[in-house]
């Protein structure tokens, strides 16, 4: 099947606007700014179905339509802080399909009549920030951003900002607090950004993936769009595969087309080493541990947004991160608090002090020198954490110790009876 | 110390957005790549520039990781131990740059030439393990080898 | 959320200052287990001494990353000087400004913080907090009478804190109040009368002090008649001391000299209008909201009355209140005003005039109010004619539209308050016409006798209002120039120093009473030492018409004497029968003989007792009001307001009075010298309090940009300024505060007192 989002894998050299212009490039915003109100192309996405890339699978059209009428200036903000640990779709996109992304957020930014649009992209990502630099000159060259976009009269710039090391500016609010000039630390909601936003004003912030599905919906139709997919999640998705399989990467497919088994086994090329799957962490570092130890029937499940609930996980950004029968899960939980613990913004008190304290237990444990209590202990606090943050970093924070306790209680009480890590001896 | 082309270049910055304060990030990773770190008095001079007091700035500078508000080697190395890398042999690979380079995470090397930090996923995942190189070049799939070859490189340069 | 907090917070309870009245400490009694499930050890460590600026230090390690104080600062105070710095852990509490934590209100932090991680430099480890007994007060600095409690231990002033009350401060306390008490108990204190033998002032008893005065009391009047004596009475003294001292003066020697207004010398400062128009009882200026338009005229309550800038901030920013700033120059507040108007310095009456015109143009008076209660609208509608708004406009440099959307503001308001300011009382000085038209606007638009509308005379003073309401006016008397140039032959000076204000000579029988060995007093024949507030209890009058009752939080220093007693020690000998035991006897004559302070004994002021102290000390909320220290508390109210005529007598007729403004003085080519106080300055209070000296500004001159191209000034440059026969030399300040054609100087700093504002002064680069 062709690639709708990662066409840069049909098509060579798409990052040159000349070649992605020849593969019908830019007819979507075209089609937008001269034959469409706005309003119609709200409509159009919203009638599309299209759910947000970013994790929460919000419906992109109905987050546009929600700024209050009248207020201006408005602002889009294009979220590319891709900073969970095993996403790297974002960076795919905006080194080697940029210009798809640009067409969707002066499409997106048209249909909120925004005339600033701003791409927040984290600081790592250098050589993207630099595609992205020089696809937006190209397209203003050519006339698709700037003044009088297509000669029409509405004008837009778009504003590339770096960031630099904060995984906290993923959220929406922090990440406008970040462009704002400040520390990233979460606003507390209400007010949404839709009402008070970036400056104060009225903001849509949107992932890389949503804004780069724009574009194919405007030129092919909602109607189109929508038989892609299952009918609660259209479109396709970009999976983010990682970890012990033979072929990491990104791999596109439609919403609840595939199940982990094809994508571990077929896309992937199966576990490293020809080794057993013990477990898959499906969102990163932030969504709860499966395994098909525990229950076999997650391997066959058709992915889309809702699939994993009934496992009590989800699936946020689709990035699969897939562990070997010879990784450590204590060593694995450890890894991602740690994480979660040096990204944690410090404004709120569960997430500032429970990632901590969470650590400190889980490198007992590690480490042999932890007792049995500690796995209660670190399970306590992690249930104490969850629903008391105020923004999500905190809760899945607690997604590493909750789902592994959960599946592999007596691997922890292993290590502490035999005071030290059985993979590593 | 700030050149001049540097101090005009973030006055730029500032016109480009809504809010003259955006330009702080802009502004310090431009100072940082014409001076290497951020020392006080850069800040100082972007606090200036944007009407801000240097501890104002400071506290954005000391928030975001990819600042360096300590002076460090020649190059930075940012390596990525986050799981996805560790699963495909990050930890190893750290100890054996850290061998290599004679110093530990967040330390710089004894020649002052290579200062190491471990870094949080660095979006390379597909091609663990992963390390940025002095903000600018992600050098991919690690192996010790690779490894000794990007010091060799960077401690002639 | 306990048990996260505590994780890191170090168990140092035993030598934290919040012990005892600590929100966290309280709360883990009430609720933490008596174990914890964190191993110490692995505790996260950080600096325990941070000086977070010169009044509040700061420990890293206590913090609890709440943000209170800094949400405080740029919510409340609206000083954004404090922020974050690192993250997570690692989250700090930094100054953002420099000098560090400049704000005025910066001690409120350590009152709000919930754990001991801000903490007053000032008191720091000096006592706990359940030695020190509180005794309630009231601020002795301002206009503005925040409510406090004076903390005690071993006949010492330990802290003060502020007492609740949401009238006048909330919970409030600007640092002034806070931190500049140890004049109270500073070793300079007179504790001997002093009586002056040759050339030298030598300790006297009190019989013999008093004796002697009252002597030379009678023989001046014998000889040279009652009006060769003269009496200064400052307006920092209670109502008690005040009305004492009049009486003393009009009753009892027959003399009518009798001032109070040492050291600023404005000739109308609108007590009449005060008295007639003056706010309506149950005004609160808290809690303004968008039906009430407030004009501050000529004001800089920032500097001058903190907590009102700091309320009506409030007001403006969370119930929405329609705020105008007018004033010759840009102040902290006009931030906050719907509408900052800038008029020309000495063209106030123009600007007032404009807007008056501009609600008659548009037919925006109140016909119903002015049908039942004004008298002359008519005659006065028709005397505007020749100003018309543009006329007005043009000389008082604010644009016609300007005017006339700010007239419709104030007049299809609900509810106008106007509060004057020291800067606009100077005007009235100069033009009679800037009073009148306060009291037109006022009239015309009906917004009088009620609560939130009517004036708000901003004083400079704690009990300026008592002085003013106890007629400590020149009216028929000599001023206090005439008086301090040695037009009286005996001079009676209390709670003031005529001799730092300004030129002095020394009449021929000199009497001072104060807390120090002043100026004056040591030019002084008789010296006899007062006590400060802290001492005895009395009653001041704030800016508001706000009796207030405080009490007495230590013993006597020394043998000073309450100023009543003196007074009335002095009266006795002279003949007269006064029997004054407590001071309370005497505000029950005061509530007995004067009819704006009917009914206001101490028991009625300290009636409907509140909490004496916020609740921001307790843990657990259903504990009862927290007892304060080990005190059974003397009970005090929040205070009584007296009602203005336009209240109290709602049938009579008002008169618009108009005096034609005065004319515009020839353009003169060289600067209008307006003049501001700084809250921090050189004066007998501040002196005894080192921590807060690094805080008293260097005196400096604001220059306008224009003027200063003009002048060849760069900001820093040294500056000569010369006016009537005194030349000064400051530091230049260029800047947008002040208009062209103006310079600002900050008067009681090194070298700039008694400035008078409104001279014209040449400016020459040194």
């Amino acid at each position: 099947m062709e690639h709708l989002i990662l066409r840069d894998l049909d098509i060579p050299n798409l990052q040159d606007i000349s070649v992605y212009e020849q593969h019908g490039g830019y007819d979507a915003l075209r089609k937008a700014v001269k034959e469409m109100t706005p309003d119609q192309v709200t409509d159009v996405v919203k009638a599309s179905g299209l759910r947000g890339r970013g994790g929460a699978g919000f419906p992109a059209g109905v987050k546009w339509s929600f700024l209050p009428k009248g207020v201006f200036p408005r602002y889009l903000v294009a979220n590319a802080d891709e900073s969970e640990p095993g996403t790297f779709k974002d960076r795919q996109i905006m080194e080697r399909n940029p210009h798809q992304f640009v067409e969707g957020i002066a499409i997106a930014s048209y249909a909120i009549q925004c005339h600033n649009a701003f791409i927040y992209i984290r600081g790592e990502f250098p050589y993207a920030a630099q595609c992205l630099e020089k696809a937006l000159a190209d397209a203003e060259q050519r006339g698709y951003v700037g003044k009088n976009v297509l000669g029409s009269d509405y004008s837009l710039t778009i504003t590339v900002h770096r960031g630099a090391g904060a995984y906290i500016c993923g959220e929406e609010t922090a990440l406008l607090e970040s462009l704002e000039g400040k520390l990233g630390q979460p606003r507390v909601k209400p007010p949404f950004p839709a009402s008070v936003g970036l400056y104060n004003k009225p903001t849509v912030i949107n992932n890389v993936e949503t804004l780069c599905n724009v574009p194919v919906i405007i030129e092919r139709g909602a109607e189109w769009y929508a038989k892609i997919g299952t009918p609660k999640s259209t479109g396709p998705k970009v999976f983010c595969l990682s970890g012990h399989v033979n072929r990491p990467g990104n791999y596109e497919a439609p919403f609840g087309s595939i199940s982990f088994r094809d994508l571990i086994y077929d896309f992937g090329g199966g576990i490293r080493g020809g080794k057993k799957l013990k477990a898959i962490l499906p969102a990163g570092a932030s969504g709860p541990m499966l395994s098909p130890l525990a229950n076999p029937a997650v391997m066959d499940v058709k992915l889309d947004f809702e699939a994993l609930a009934p496992f009590g996980s989800l699936l946020g950004s689709a990035s699969v991160i897939v562990l070997d029968e010879d990784t450590c899960v204590v060593w694995a939980a450890k890894k991602m608090v740690r994480f979660f613990e040096h990204e944690s913004c410090g404004k709120c008190t569960p997430c500032r002090e429970g990632t901590y304290w969470m650590s400190r237990v889980l490198e007992r444990i590690d480490a042999g020198i932890g007792t049995l209590g500690d796995v209660d202990l670190v399970a306590g606090v992690a249930t104490q954490m969850q629903g008391r943050t105020l923004c999500p970093l905190g809760d899945f924070s607690t997604s590493p110790v909750l789902g592994s306790v959960k599946i592999f209680r007596e691997e922890y009480e292993r290590h502490i009876k035999e005071r030290g890590c059985w993979a590593r001896k | 110390m700030l050149s001049q082309q540097a101090k005009s270049e973030i006055q730029q910055l500032m016109t480009k957005y809504p809010d003259a304060r955006s330009a702080i990030m802009p502004a310090l990773h431009l100072a940082q790549r014409e001076v290497g770190w951020l020392p006080d008095d850069v800040i100082q001079e972007i606090g200036d520039l944007l009407g801000l007091s240097k501890t104002e700035v400071n506290g954005v500078a000391t928030f975001y990781t990819m600042y360096a508000r300590d002076q460090p080697g020649r190059h930075t190395i940012m390596f990525c131990a986050d799981l996805p890398c560790a699963l495909r042999g990050a930890d190893e690979m750290l100890e054996h740059l850290e061998h290599k380079l004679g110093c530990r995470a967040s330390q710089t090397s004894p020649d002052g030439k290579i200062t190491l930090q471990e870094a949080e996923c660095l979006g390379g995942c597909n091609h663990a393990p992963v390390m940025l190189i002095d903000g600018a070049e992600h050098a991919q799939d690690l192996t010790s080898e690779k490894i000794d070859e990007i010091i060799e490189r960077l401690r002639n340069t | 959320m306990l048990e996260f907090l505590l994780t890191s917070h170090p168990l140092d309870c035993p030598i934290c200052d919040k012990g005892g009245e600590c929100p966290l400490q309280n709360l883990t009694m009430a609720y933490g287990p008596g174990k914890s499930r964190f191993p110490v050890e692995s505790k996260f460590h950080n600096e325990k001494r941070v000086p977070l600026g010169d009044l509040i230090m700061l420990d890293r390690e206590r913090c609890i990353q709440c943000s209170r104080c800094v949400r405080l600062q740029d919510e409340i105070a609206d000083d954004h000087v404090l922020g974050f710095q690192a993250r997570g852990r690692g989250l700090e509490i930094v100054s953002l400004s420099d000098p560090p934590f400049d704000s005025k209100f910066s001690g409120n932090t350590i009152d709000i913080c919930p754990v001991g991680a801000l903490t007053s430099r000032d008191f720091r480890l000096s006592a706990r907090v359940w030695e020190v007994r509180d005794y309630p007060s009231v601020c002795a600095h301002c206009s503005v009478g925040c409510n406090i409690l004076i903390g005690e231990r071993d006949h010492d002033i330990k802290r003060i804190v502020p007492r609740e009350n949401e009238s006048v401060n909330e919970i409030f306390l600007c640092d002034k109040g806070r931190f500049v008490h140890h004049f109270a108990t500073a070793p300079e204190r007179l504790t001997t009368p002093l009586i002056r033998r040759g050339w030298k002032l030598e300790v006297g008893s009190w019989n013999e002090a008093l004796n002697l005065v009252a002597s030379k009391f009678a023989e001046t009047r014998t000889q040279h008649g009652a009006s060769a004596l003269g009496g200064l009475g400052g307006d920092r003294a209670s109502n008690e001391d005040l009305y004492l001292f009049q009486k003393l003066f009009r009753q009892v020697i027959g003399s009518n000299n009798l001032e109070h207004r040492v050291g600023w010398s404005a000739t109308n400062v609108g007590a009449d209008l005060v008295r007639l128009y003056g706010a309506g009882v149950g005004t609160n200026l808290g809690a303004l909201d968008k039906n009430v338009t407030v004009l501050v005229l000529g004001a800089d309550p920032e500097e001058e009355q903190p907590v009102i800038r700091l309320r009506l901030t409030k007001s403006v920013r969370w119930y929405g209140a329609n705020l105008i700033v007018a004033n010759g120059r840009v102040t902290k507040l006009a931030k906050h005003a719907k509408q900052s108007l800038v008029y020309k310095y000495g063209a106030e009456a123009y600007f007032l005039l404009g807007v008056i015109r501009a609600i008659v143009d548009e037919g925006l008076e109140n016909r119903d109010f002015i049908a039942a209660r004004v008298a002359n609208f008519e005659e006065f509608a028709k005397s505007l004619e020749p100003n018309t708004v543009e006329r007005c406009a043009e000389l008082c440099h604010v644009k016609p539209e300007k005017i006339r959307d700010a007239a419709r503001q104030i007049a299809q308001s609900p509810n106008l308050l106007i509060l004057s300011g020291r800067e606009a009382m100077f005007a009235q000085q100069n033009d009679p016409a800037v009073a009148s038209g306060i009291a037109a606007l006022l009239l015309i638009t009906g917004h009088v006798g009620r609560a939130n509308n009517g004036l708000i005379a901003l004083y400079p003073h704690n009990n300026s209002m008592g002085a003013l309401d106890f007629g400590l006016l020149s009216e028929g008397g000599l001023s206090v120039r005439e008086m301090a140039s040695g037009k009286v032959r005996a001079l009676y000076a209390m709670a003031c120093d005529p001799a730092a204000a300004g030129e002095f000579t020394k009449p021929a029988f000199l009497v001072v009473q104060d807390l120090f060995l002043t100026e004056t007093a040591k030019l002084a024949d008789v010296v006899l030492p007062a006590q400060s507030f802290a001492e005895r209890e009395g009653t001041f009058t704030n800016t508001e018409r706000r009796v207030q009752l405080f009490r007495a939080a230590l013993k006597p220093i020394g043998e000073s004497k309450p100023d009543w007693w003196i007074i009335a020690e002095i009266a006795k000998r002279l003949g007269a029968e006064w029997k004054y035991g407590r001071s309370s006897e005497i505000m029950e004559e005061i509530a007995a003989t004067a009819p704006r302070y009917a009914g206001m004994t101490y028991a009625a002021l300290a009636e409907n007792v509140k909490m004496p102290r916020p609740a921001y000390g307790q843990g657990n909320p259903s504990d009862q009001p927290t007892e304060i220290a080990m005190g059974e508390l003397e009970n005090v109210s929040s205070g009584k307001a007296w009602r203005s005529v336009a209240e109290s007598e709602p049938n009579a007729k008002f008169e618009l009075v108009w005096n034609e403004p005065g004319q515009q003085s020839p353009e003169d080519s060289r600067q209008y010298l307006a003049v501001a106080r700084s809250l921090y300055d050189r004066g007998t209070l501040m002196s005894q309090t080192q921590i807060v000296r690094p805080r008293v500004p260097k005196p400096w001159v604001e220059i306008n940009s224009q003027d200063a191209e003009q002048l060849g000034i760069e900001n820093g440059a040294r500056v000569r300024v010369s006016f009537d026969s005194r030349v000064i030399e400051l530091t230049a300040r260029v800047d947008g505060h002040v208009p062209p054609d103006a310079v600002l100087i900050p008067s009681n700093l090194d070298g700039t007192a008694a400035l008078p504002l409104g001279a014209r002064v040449k400016v020459e680069k040194v």
